[in-house]
């Protein structure tokens, strides 16, 4: 039983036996004599690794790791060479080859770096920065400033909130949800503790943490138990009630971590602070987008694509659709001059035009420049893939709403645009994953982001001097998860709709 | 005329517009907003075919052909500006083409009967001439201006100004209740001529101008827009006023634009219109940056900026090109390789895919410029293969032949072997397609089916040959622009008649593919290589010459210039970045367009007989290719936009250029133009190219 299968998976990778020797009876020697001898090679090799790197934890991981891939590379070629299985099917006997000495040189390569050679430390011990930038964990560590992380934790509640009732409307089993969810907070809440630092109260977050776990666990329960008690429609109407929350989300936050300065004054007023202190330095005063740093940086400015970048797109597409020239040659101008450019064209016109332009109007930022620019620019992506789902609605779908006696603009935002959204959403996804992966640009304009936090961390402090390449991994793996995970998204929205047959997206 | 114009004591008119070209630019922008909304001016550019219904008589349609006025006047004025500079006859055709774009459409308009937009180009001839004539006080000047705007944007919502000139309102003038939106229009704008002159007479008009139009729009706007939602008019007056009523709503931003524009454009203070003013003469000025090109180098002080410019276009070029090549053979082989029964094979393929994809590319450049400078040798510590390749962080240096010529002539060789080896197969055809049948499409058609491929065949390869000849001065030096063009142009003109002489279908072949066939093609190909590579070597071997004047002080190491071959890291890390980047999603593209093929068709390679390797390349890549083209050329553009991103490894490219540029000399809007002109005009080129690929690949129905 076990020899069969070690059998089909080794044909599967590297042919079937076409020596004269092995024939169908006597195949399973060979690969037990295959077997043998890399097995006798990479204990070698593992005994080579230990005695030269020593016999901590890290250097046994390794040492297993590449035991386990000189193996399989060293079975598969012995094994093939001894079958001579090259001669029925070249190709895939060369694919499997190649394929398992491709692992072996990653795993040897990369794990050397991961394992041995790489200190960590450097990612560990700044996490804090990295995550919600300078201002922040200076408050959170010092005592002359205020402690603004309010700010940050009141987005992140709600952010969990809606996340969590979301996937409650999907109608899926709850555990499908529950146990992934509980190990990224499991995640979050041993990155947040950490007992060494000084001055650093780690109780604080964590238990902010196991709260916003708690609220999430709820909203996921009380959407999930609305959601099977009611009938589709109720369902399909909390779900537009979550994504419109999600775009509040978005303006609350631009607006709690800096409130305009008469709200601060009010604040002000009603929490009895004197009007002789400097308002900046008490709780009340919100912080200036010049202070905003780490991955919520990041995450606001790339949803800042996606929220006005969606609105601006919905606008453009429909002015493109129109047949009055009026709407039709400014939206396509715009989109064309727009996507000609390469988006650090935009960065940089956000940074050294666009103030020359709006001056007068309003005085922005660094950061409310790049979510105003990263909103047009994904707007123009938007619409383009918009355009395309608009001219594939059916032109029943119109006329009916027309004969229905709906008004040309309701015709648009009920019957058009649902349709087109409905099949080019995995597109849409699409376009907000390169914009997710675009916020690293905003490095090279000096905005503390993620990236430009963590490649500076190297000269945080003289013992991490040198160390340029941990922070730079660390930083492909956190965006790799955000848009893998958004991939995956995209994915079962694909599924879902079923829109194998449909076209209208682009495919790609 | 005084470019004074004060209005509450403060001075509007900073940088200082004279009257009339702010009566011409605001004026010019109210009138193409009014055409706009009005939507006349689409039927002008309508075949004369439909001017026939309109019951005139066919003799004057011509008049009524708005390409002709614009072509026509656009010569003249070609003509009569003299001067033959590239910049110069552009702007004289700009200024032409719309001057005879404005009177083509006023003759339209005339005649069509399209009154309300005929009235509104009189209205800005009108005020164009009269008023710097007329005298009007400053504030009388602002309140033309922005009064005039509202009272623009009032009469499109309006939607009656043809009705003033039909003849029932005319001939019926006294009926009141029925044309009283005709009176109101009519009111308010002899209330506007009438308060133009004499504004300074109503104080509180003068210096409450700006809030008591706001409230005028503003009441406009509420008005029309209860009324609007009502939806009482018919569907076209709907859809025209809606479009009014946008206009209305967007009229303060896009008249704070307009100002603001030409503000920054002719700005007071030198820095402010330094960066703004749309002048390119700084650009024949010497440069004062040291930049790293290949093949054409350019030098600090004695080079222009252009020169620059260009040489880091070609930078630019050559790793998109070569990224674009690599990462097509790479995706191919992953998409394919994911397809594969192989499960080691394939898990791997789509572990590379999965991973490539999600990453950030600017991530992904930074982390592959570090790794190589942790990973290679360190310069002092160079190290070699086998005494041909010299690779250290510094660089990677080949041993290459010493005449780089030669290559290309053993090229040469290849393509005639070729071409041999096709007129070899080549049979007589069962159809020919005599639709092209003329001197221009087909010049050999006389030659008959034997002789007329194969010169057409020859003529491509002569023209490659004509192509690269002519093209060599402008990708190494200054000059030899015109005839980089004529022989780009030799070169299309070759391919258009090898793709008709194939699309007529006199290129038949029967390839030999018995055992006996395969042998004899495969030995007449191993000995044209190897004379090939004989040619290519022929001259000898440049070794790269490391000197050392310092042994002990790296510094003072370098390479002798013209031996070997350089790549430098920077170039390394582009390619490597792109390539592994785009490559990932090349595969994907692969793999979704071979999954899109029917089942049957490999099920009917496999019972032909064709091993796995003949079913791609003669069944499955052959089809999936057509679905493939269009989404490559998305991606082929996006190679060249994100190769942009070679300022994050210091390579020179267009941006990094732009960059540096904006710095010294803070032409930054001039420069930005540019720029997008640049990325835009690579942009076409791709896809021009991948678009006639794809004509054809679809030409063949299956």
């Amino acid at each position: 039983m076990i020899q069969d299968k070690i059998l089909d998976i080794e044909q599967s990778v590297i042919g079937k036996s076409s020596s004269p020797w092995a024939k169908e009876g006597n195949d399973i020697i060979f690969t037990y004599v295959g077997m043998s001898i890399s097995l006798i090679y990479s204990l070698l090799s593992f005994n080579n690794i230990t005695s030269e790197e020593g016999t901590s934890v890290k250097a046994i991981i390794f040492a297993i790791l590449v035991f386990l891939a000189t193996f399989l590379a060293v079975y598969l070629t012995v094994t093939t060479i001894l079958k001579l299985s090259f001669r029925k099917n070249p190709a895939t006997t060369l694919l499997g080859i190649i394929s398992a000495w491709i692992i072996y040189l990653i795993v040897s390569g990369f794990g050397h770096f991961a394992l041995i050679d790489a200190d960590w430390e450097v990612v560990w011990a700044n996490r804090v920065l990295v995550i919600v930038g300078q201002l922040m964990t200076e408050s959170l560590t010092q005592s002359y400033l205020p402690n603004q992380s309010w700010r940050l934790w009141s987005v992140l509640y709600l952010t969990f909130a809606v996340i969590s009732a979301a996937y409650g409307t999907t109608g899926d089993k709850p555990y499908k949800f529950l146990v992934p969810f509980t190990i990224f907070c499991g995640i979050l809440i041993y990155i947040a503790w950490n007992p060494t630092a000084i001055n650093y109260n780690s109780d604080e977050p964590v238990m902010k943490l196991i709260g916003a776990t708690i609220l999430s666990y709820i909203s996921f329960g009380l959407s999930y138990y609305y959601c099977s008690k009611n009938e589709e429609y109720k369902a399909n109407k909390l779900r537009s009630y979550l994504a419109l929350s999600s775009v509040f989300i978005f303006f609350f936050a631009v607006f709690i971590m800096n409130p305009p300065e008469a709200v601060q004054e009010l604040c002000a007023d009603i929490f009895g602070i004197s009007s002789s202190e400097n308002i900046q330095l008490t709780r009340c005063g919100g912080v200036e987008a010049s202070q905003w740093g780490g991955i919520f940086v990041n995450l606001i400015v790339a949803t800042a694509g996606c929220v006005l970048g969606f609105g601006v797109g919905v606008v453009l597409a429909f002015g493109r659709q129109s047949e009055l020239p009026f709407f039709k040659y400014p939206s396509v101008a715009l989109i064309e001059t727009v996507r000609s450019g390469p988006l650090i064209c935009w960065l940089y016109f956000a940074v050294f035009l666009l103030p020359d332009i709006i001056d007068p109007f309003m005085d922005l930022e660094d950061i409310m420049r790049m979510l105003l620019i990263f909103g047009l620019f994904g707007g123009c992506y938007i619409a383009e893939v918009l355009r395309g789902g608009l001219q594939a609605v059916d032109s029943g779908q119109k006329e009916a709403a027309l004969a229905l006696g709906l008004s040309p603009m309701q015709t648009k935002l009920q019957v058009e645009l649902p349709n087109a959204v409905r099949t080019t959403l995995p597109s849409i996804v699409s376009v907000f994953i390169g914009l997710w992966k675009d916020t690293t640009l905003l490095f090279i304009i000096n905005i503390l982001d993620f990236f430009k936090l963590a490649k500076d961390l190297p000269n945080t402090s003289p013992g991490y001097l040198g160390d340029f390449l941990e922070p730079l991994y660390v930083t492909a793996l956190v965006f790799w998860i955000f848009a893998f995970y958004l991939s995956r998204i995209s994915m079962r929205i694909e599924k879902g709709l079923g829109l194998t047959n449909e076209g209208g997206g682009e495919a790609a | 005329m005084s470019r004074d114009l004060s209005f509450g004591g403060v001075q509007q008119n900073i940088a200082y517009y004279s009257i009339e070209s702010l009566i011409l630019l605001v004026g010019g922008f109210l009138l193409i907003s009014f055409l706009l909304v009005q939507n006349e001016f689409s039927n002008l550019f309508q075949s004369s075919n439909n001017l026939v219904s309109s019951g005139k008589s066919n003799k004057y349609d011509i008049f009524l052909n708005m390409y002709l006025w614009i072509g026509v006047f656009g010569i003249l004025s070609i003509l009569e500006n003299g001067s033959y500079s590239v910049l110069a006859v552009f702007t004289a055709l700009l200024k032409g083409s719309s001057l005879g774009l404005f009177c083509g459409l006023f003759v339209g308009f005339l005649f069509r009967g399209y009154y309300s937009s005929l009235f509104a180009m009189i209205m800005f001839v009108i005020s164009y001439f009269l008023v710097p004539m007329l005298n009007l006080s400053t504030s009388g000047i602002m309140f033309f201006l922005v009064g005039g705007s509202v009272l623009t944007s009032f009469l499109l919502i309006q939607n009656n100004l043809a009705n003033i000139f039909s003849k029932d309102f005319i001939s019926d003038y006294r009926s009141f209740q029925t044309y009283i939106g005709e009176y109101i229009s009519i009111f308010s704008i002899i209330l506007f001529a009438i308060i133009a002159f004499n504004i300074s007479m109503i104080p509180i008009l003068s210096d409450n101008l700006i809030s008591i139009l706001s409230i005028i729009l503003l009441i406009n706007v509420t008005y029309w827009s209860i009324n609007l939602s009502q939806e009482q008019f018919k569907p076209s007056v709907q859809q025209h006023r809606s479009a009014a009523i946008v206009f209305m709503v967007l009229l303060p931003l896009l008249l704070y634009l307009l100002l603001r524009f030409l503000f920054l454009l002719n700005h007071p203070d030198t820095v402010m219109r330094n960066r703004w003013e749309l002048a390119y003469d700084f650009m024949a000025q010497g440069n004062t940056f040291k930049v790293n090109t290949w093949p054409f180098e350019v030098f600090t002080g004695s080079d222009s900026r252009w020169l620059f410019y260009k040489a880091a276009i070609i930078n630019s070029a050559r790793v998109t090109l070569l990224s674009i090549f690599l990462c097509t053979i790479l995706g191919i082989i992953v998409g394919v390789t994911r397809l594969s029964s192989n499960k080691l094979a394939s898990t791997l393929a789509t572990a590379y895919v999965e991973i490539f994809r999600n990453l950030p590319l600017a991530v992904l450049l930074f982390l592959i410029a570090t790794q190589i400078g942790h990973k290679f040798p360190l310069f002092s510590e160079e190290q070699d293969l086998f005494g041909v390749i010299y690779y250290s962080n510094q660089g990677i240096w080949f041993t290459t032949v010493a005449d780089h010529s030669r290559i290309f002539f053993g090229l040469m060789l290849l393509g005639l072997v070729k071409i041999m080896m096709r007129q070899m197969s080549r049979v007589e055809p069962r159809k020919v397609d005599d639709s092209k049948r003329n001197l221009i499409q087909r010049p050999f058609h006389v030659l008959g089916w034997k002789i007329e491929p194969l010169v057409s065949d020859l003529l491509v390869l002569i023209s490659i040959f004509i192509f690269v000849v002519m093209s060599y001065p402008f990708f190494t030096s200054a000059t030899g622009g015109l005839s980089c063009i004529m022989g780009v142009l030799i070169l299309i003109y070759s391919l258009l008649v090898f793709t008709n002489v194939d699309d007529s279908g006199i290129n038949e072949m029967v390839i030999d593919d018995s055992e006996k066939g395969l042998r004899k093609s495969f030995i007449i190909w191993t000995l044209s290589v190897a004379v090939a590579i004989g040619i290519a070597i022929s001259s000898g071997f440049s070794h790269p010459e490391l000197i050392k004047p310092s042994l002990t002080s790296t510094g003072s190491w370098y390479f002798v210039e013209g031996k070997g071959f350089e790549i430098t890291p920077a170039f390394t890390a582009m390619i490597l970045g792109l390539t592994l980047f785009t490559a990932s999603v090349v595969a994907e593209i692969v793999r979704g367009s071979i999954q899109a093929l029917p089942r049957g068709q490999v099920e009917a390679a496999i019972s032909l007989g064709l091993s796995p390797f003949q079913r791609l390349r003669l069944v499955i890549l052959p089809q999936a290719l057509r679905s493939m083209i269009p989404l490559l050329n998305n991606q082929f553009m996006n190679v060249w936009k994100n190769s942009s991103l070679a300022i994050i490894v210091a390579y020179n490219d267009v941006f990094y250029q732009f960059l540096v540029m904006a710095n010294n000399v803070g032409k930054l809007i001039p420069l930005f133009l540019l720029l997008l002109i640049t990325y835009q005009f690579g942009s076409l080129m791709i896809s021009a190219i991948m678009n006639w690929f794809n004509a054809r690949v679809t030409s063949v129905k299956i």
